[in-house]
């Protein structure tokens, strides 16, 4: 045999030895691209954003289109339009947007197939003005937009507490701007945001979502009914990858936290506090997605739902697959 | 006389069939597409009742809506004015303003109000943002009519009363104001209508609670689209009869004009 | 001979077209006295127009110099009554504030103002009218709103440029007689451009017959006839032939 036999034999060994050790985890799916939603700066989707930089997804031989969107009422609209496969999103506009679909033959209405995290949310204000939550009554305080799970659940507090506030909806990011100028008095919204502005413009937290219903389901992740329906196979693989981004996320809180820092680009104080009210859990809290859904129908949101028809339509929105 | 009358009666029955085909139509095509998202014409009336009569979900009513559009509407209207026609004056009566501005003004007119709006957002607050984007909408058509206006006055005219001994002040005020005037008042009805335009989008963007352009975003947030539609046709209606003050306001003002467009 | 209220001391005006320049009117000297009734004719585009407008001030003389009572022409100063050739009525005022408009430049109160436009709609006959907008208005209506608000000045010179240019036979020979009969009851001085030869023999004590461009003074006719002319009778006619050949000279070289 020649030397230069060998060599080559050698380097071809190689090659493919280590392009089968490249592509062993993915050579047992197909490829498959798949689009998914998800929030503006939301360190609630923290799962997405670790399993995109672990390569869990790529793994699994999948492939993201990622959009970004100002909020999930928002997002949503553009979900049952098909722009959409699945999506992190907040659990009322996840409803609203199956509740509106439910009974048509719309096949992109969304199905909860995991949980993003729970609570993570916080009404931050400006401590001078407000003290107390009985301070708030005639306040302006920003939301993220109307149909939003912030929007809903100061609309629930306010209402339980008996206080009338004059919302102010906009863009997260404009929010704190916003609070920083003084043109609202405080704004509820997602995290990093109130973190932000307690960092930035010295805001001060009135109330966390867990204040207002504690261990709350937050966002969730969803699919389509379609893709729920056609490609069980996918959506096993998205969901084994978003799990193990949620143990990855509880078992290496630094690590994730590195991830948060460099999607997010804040300062590593503003990151941690937002992570330290946020609670991720793979398991979904379907009693408070439940009171949700009471909740919005009370308030006029859903009104495609009747009262008895709760569990049974609770039962079609979270499916989470049994293996 | 009978003639005038079966005029108005004819062009009013084409007006009432031309509508009535169009909602009917519209309503076998909600049939036809079963579409839970395209609302028909009798959800979208229904929706407007509702929100005129009960509010909307954060409680507010469509009179308060349409009532905080306008006010944002007019108070950038009327900067708009206020700056537009006497820049525009100024502009076409001395060459050496127009000199000076038209290189600055120029570029920016090709700017879209809407385009102007993240930059808003970041350096106005409240009522100033609004007035901001309707005068970026309104200024231009008020000061290229009114430019137009002053270039389109008689030489004669001006002539005239110069033999009169009248000096440049009389000049201004008596021959090329007025002479300009019906110019003038196409760009404010424009203007009007460009800025009823720019403050939907605008409160799109968010802030207030309150104005047509929130309304819609309200209820597409909760996929409501009845409610959308409903907004939609606030806005098209009020910017209608805008429309249709002012020009009725042209006709009364003009009415030594031969013809006013329409 | 009357005193001098017009001195124009050979002056002529070109304009300047990019590099061309258009020599219009080139050395032209005539003196026009007090009360003085003038009509100047000569061919299409001499000149005629802009040099009425130099006498008003409206336009300087390239070279020479213009003296209306011993000073250069100046509206603020002078009382100019100009009709001019083309349309000149503000189409947003109604007659009665149109012919009120060179009182209101002169600044005098609205009462006084309408009594005297009052008197001048009368005087060019359009009674009930007052309230009409020129649109509404035919071509002789609007030249008679044009001399009744040049009148209303009381002017102390007054400019026309061809003003029964656009009026029927009738109403132009009704429209001289009266013309004639205000200048001679106010003794006004009048310069009076027209085509019309036979209107300047009826009308004019002296005629100016123009040159083509760039226009000269041709000749200066004085038309010594007594008042009021026939526009029949020999000498009349003489005149009216005499001028209508250097007319024609004019226009066919
Ligand atoms: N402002 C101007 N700029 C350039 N050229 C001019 C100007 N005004 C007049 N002219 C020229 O001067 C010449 C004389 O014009 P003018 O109006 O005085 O003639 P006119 O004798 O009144 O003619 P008509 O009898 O037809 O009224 C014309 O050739 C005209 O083109
Ligand atoms: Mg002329």
């Amino acid at each position: 045999m020649k030397k230069s036999t060998i060599v080559l034999s050698i380097i071809l060994l190689v090659l493919i030895v280590s392009a089968g050790a490249y592509a062993i985890p993915s050579i047992f799916y197909k490829k498959e691209k798949i689009r998914v939603g998800y929030l503006t700066g939301d360190l609630h989707h923290l799962a997405l954003f670790v399993a995109l930089a672990n390569n869990y997804f790529a793994e699994r031989g999948l492939e993201l289109e990622l959009y970004e969107y100002v909020n999930g009422p928002t997002l949503m609209q553009h979900f049952i339009a098909g722009e959409l496969d699945f999506a992190y999103v907040g659990t009322p506009p996840a409803l609203t947007a199956r509740a509106r679909g439910i009974g048509t033959n719309n096949t992109n209405i969304p199905v909860v197939i995991g949980s993003a995290n729970l609570e993570g949310s916080a009404l931050v204000v400006n401590p001078n003005i407000i003290k107390k939550i009985s301070d708030l009554n005639n306040k302006r305080i920003g939301t993220p937009g109307t149909g939003t799970i912030q929007d809903v659940m100061i609309t629930i507090y306010a209402k339980a507490n008996n206080i009338t506030i004059t919302k102010y909806p906009g863009r997260i990011a404009d929010l704190v701007l916003q609070y920083g100028r003084g043109e609202i008095d405080g704004f509820i919204g997602w995290e990093p945001f109130p973190s932000m502005a307690i960092h930035q413009h010295n805001a001060s937290i009135l109330l966390t979502s867990r204040d207002i219903m504690p261990n709350h389901q937050c966002c969730v992740l969803v699919t389509t009914e379609r893709m729920y329906n056609t490609r069980p196979d996918i959506v096993e693989r998205v969901i084994s990858a978003h799990n193990v981004a949620i143990d990855f996320i509880l078992s290496n809180p630094s690590a994730a936290k590195k991830i948060a820092v460099e999607r997010t680009k804040l300062p590593e104080p503003v990151v941690e506090m937002a992570l330290s009210r946020i609670k991720f859990s793979k398991t979904v809290n379907v009693e408070t997605i439940r009171t949700f859904l009471s909740e919005m129908i009370s308030l006029g949101i859903i009104k495609e739902v009747d009262r008895n028809q709760i569990d049974e339509f609770i039962r079609g929105f979270v499916r989470i697959p049994s293996k | 006389m009978t003639l005038v009358n079966r005029r108005l009666i004819y062009s009013l029955l084409y007006y009432i069939i031309s509508i009535a085909t169009f909602l009917t139509l519209w309503e076998i095509l909600v049939i036809l597409l079963s579409n839970p998202y395209f609302p028909s014409p009798l959800s979208i009336f229904r929706a407007i009742t509702r929100i005129a009569i009960f509010g909307d979900i954060d409680g507010y009513t469509l009179i308060q809506h349409i009532y905080a559009s306008l006010e944002r509407v007019m108070i950038g209207f009327f900067i708009a004015v206020i700056t537009g026609v006497p820049l525009g004056l100024l502009i076409g009566i001395f060459p050496i303003v127009r000199a000076l501005s038209i290189p600055v003004i120029e570029p920016i007119r090709f700017i879209p109000p809407i385009a102007w709006i993240p930059l808003a957002i970041i350096l106005l607050v409240g009522m100033s943002r609004y007035a901001f984007i309707i005068w970026v909408g309104a200024f231009f058509p008020i000061l290229l009519n009114t430019i137009a206006g002053v270039k389109r006055t008689s030489i004669t005219l001006v002539q005239m009363a110069k033999t009169f001994g009248a000096d440049r002040n009389q000049i201004i005020m008596k021959i090329i104001f007025p002479s300009s005037l019906p110019e003038v008042m196409t760009g404010l009805r424009v203007g009007l209508g460009v800025g009823w335009m720019c403050i939907v989008a605008a409160e799109m963007i968010g802030g207030d609670p309150i104005g047509l352009g929130r309304l819609i975003i309200k209820y597409a947030n909760l996929i409501q689209t009845d409610v959308v539609v409903a907004g939609m046709i606030s806005i098209s209606l009020i910017g209608m009869c805008i429309n249709y003050m002012i020009l009725a306001l042209e006709k009364r003002m003009f009415k030594w004009r031969v013809e006013v467009t329409t | 001979m009357a005193e001098d209220e017009i001195i124009i001391d050979s002056i002529s005006k070109s304009f300047k077209q990019g590099s061309q320049t258009l020599e219009v009117i080139k050395e032209v000297s005539f003196n026009v006295s007090r009360g003085e009734f003038i009509c100047i004719v000569g061919p299409s585009g001499c000149g005629k127009t802009t040099l009425l407008k130099m006498i008003c001030g409206l336009e300087p003389p390239t070279l020479g110099r213009i003296l209306i009572r011993g000073n250069p022409p100046n509206p603020k100063v002078h009382k100019f009554g100009v009709i001019f050739q083309e349309d000149s009525l503000m189409p947003w005022r109604n007659v009665m504030n149109n012919i009120k408009f060179g009182l209101e430049i002169r600044g005098m109160d609205e009462i006084k103002a309408k009594q005297i436009a009052e008197k001048y709609i009368e005087i060019v006959g359009l009674k009930g009218f007052e309230n009409y907008y020129p649109h509404q208005l035919s071509g002789g209506m609007k030249k008679r709103v044009a001399i009744a608000r040049a009148l209303a000045i009381d002017p102390d010179l007054i400019l026309m440029d061809e003003p029964f240019a656009d009026l029927d036979a009738q109403t132009r020979s009704f429209m001289q007689k009266e013309l004639f009969r205000i200048w001679s009851g106010l003794n006004k001085t009048i310069i009076f451009i027209t085509h019309n030869v036979e209107e300047a023999v009826f009308l004019a004590q002296r005629v100016i017959i123009m040159t083509r461009r760039p226009s000269r003074v041709k000749a200066i006719i004085k038309i010594d006839l007594p008042h009021p002319r026939n526009r029949l009778s020999p000498p009349f006619i003489s005149y009216r032939e005499k001028i209508l050949n250097m007319f024609h000279e004019e226009i066919w070289g």
